[in-house]
């Protein structure tokens, strides 16, 4: 049985985070289309199908972490994702935020790995 | 146990199939089959299960709406034609769009188009103001100042589109 190690403990706190953001966004996306920044409406996409598409692509993320498939890239892309979501939201939401990003940078960064031999290759 | 190059690959394909789907059940014209849907069958008595509550099947089925219920709701296209294509083609008259003049439920014409902008009003690049404004009304004059020949700008409307103006 693996050890409970701080690395498994935030590669599971990120994937729990994500997963349960990602499902939100797929079935409220109403709710969150206020979260989306201005610079989004570049993108020739109605807001609720943009904010549906996050949300899957995060629980996609996720489920790279669960198998823990490039953890540390995943991670260090996830925690960009929620930097640039603090820094666009800003106030309590955006300082939640810049924390659980933070989650991100220290699994990125942390070269010892749960299970294989996974090194961090783009 | 499959390796990590099998597992990216088969995580990937699934993003781009959830993507598409999410594409593609996301459009406007989706949304107000559904919805469109969901009141005829509320309003019939039928049950959901025996209506085309799925978008495979309201393509093309917009006789459904135009001929099966007896009370239609206030936002029932005057007129649907027959349509055998894959998108369906709703019309609507000046006063269907006037009757959603508010940000919160924003339809505009443009072009001979209507145009759902309920949810462009606060990702419009040149502030929501420019959009209100058209809410409820022709804004192909405004739209084809500011924005002629732009195609960006034409592949953001496409997906906002919800139905032809009847002239």
């Amino acid at each position: 049985m693996n050890k409970i190690t701080p690395n498994l403990i935030l590669r599971s706190t990120y994937i729990i985070i994500f997963l349960w953001f990602g499902y939100q966004q797929l079935v409220t996306a109403g709710m969150w289309v206020g979260y989306l920044p201005s610079w989004s409406g570049y993108f020739p996409i109605p807001g609720e199908m943009l904010v549906q598409l996050n949300g899957f692509a995060e629980i996609i993320a996720a489920c790279f972490l669960i198998f823990n498939v490039y953890p540390r890239l995943i991670a260090g892309l996830l925690g960009l994702h929620l930097l640039m979501i603090a820094w666009t939201a800003g106030s309590a939401i955006g300082m939640r935020d810049f924390g659980l990003a933070m989650i991100g940078a220290a699994l990125a960064l942390n070269k010892s790995s749960q299970t294989s031999n996974v090194d961090f290759k783009i | 146990m499959p390796n990590k190059n099998a597992i990216t690959v088969i995580l990937i394909i699934i993003f781009i199939i959830g993507s598409g789907i999410i594409i593609y059940r996301g459009r406007p014209i989706m949304q107000l089959n559904n919805s469109n849907n969901a009141i005829n069958a509320e309003s019939s008595g039928q049950a959901a299960a025996s209506l085309p509550a799925d978008e495979d099947q309201n393509l093309g089925d917009d006789d459904d709406l135009a001929a099966g219920s007896s009370a239609k709701p206030s936002i029932t296209p005057v007129s649907v034609s027959p349509n055998t294509q894959q998108t369906t083609d709703h019309f609507y008259t000046m006063s269907d769009v006037a009757g959603h003049a508010t940000p919160a439920s924003c339809w505009s014409a443009i072009n001979g188009s209507v145009y759902d902008l309920t949810t462009w009003i606060n990702r419009h690049p040149g502030g929501p103001e420019a959009i209100q404004i058209i809410c409820g009304k022709d804004g192909s004059g405004l739209f084809n100042n500011q924005h002629s020949g732009s195609k960006r700008t034409a592949s953001a409307l496409i997906l906002l589109k919800i139905g032809t103006l009847k002239s």
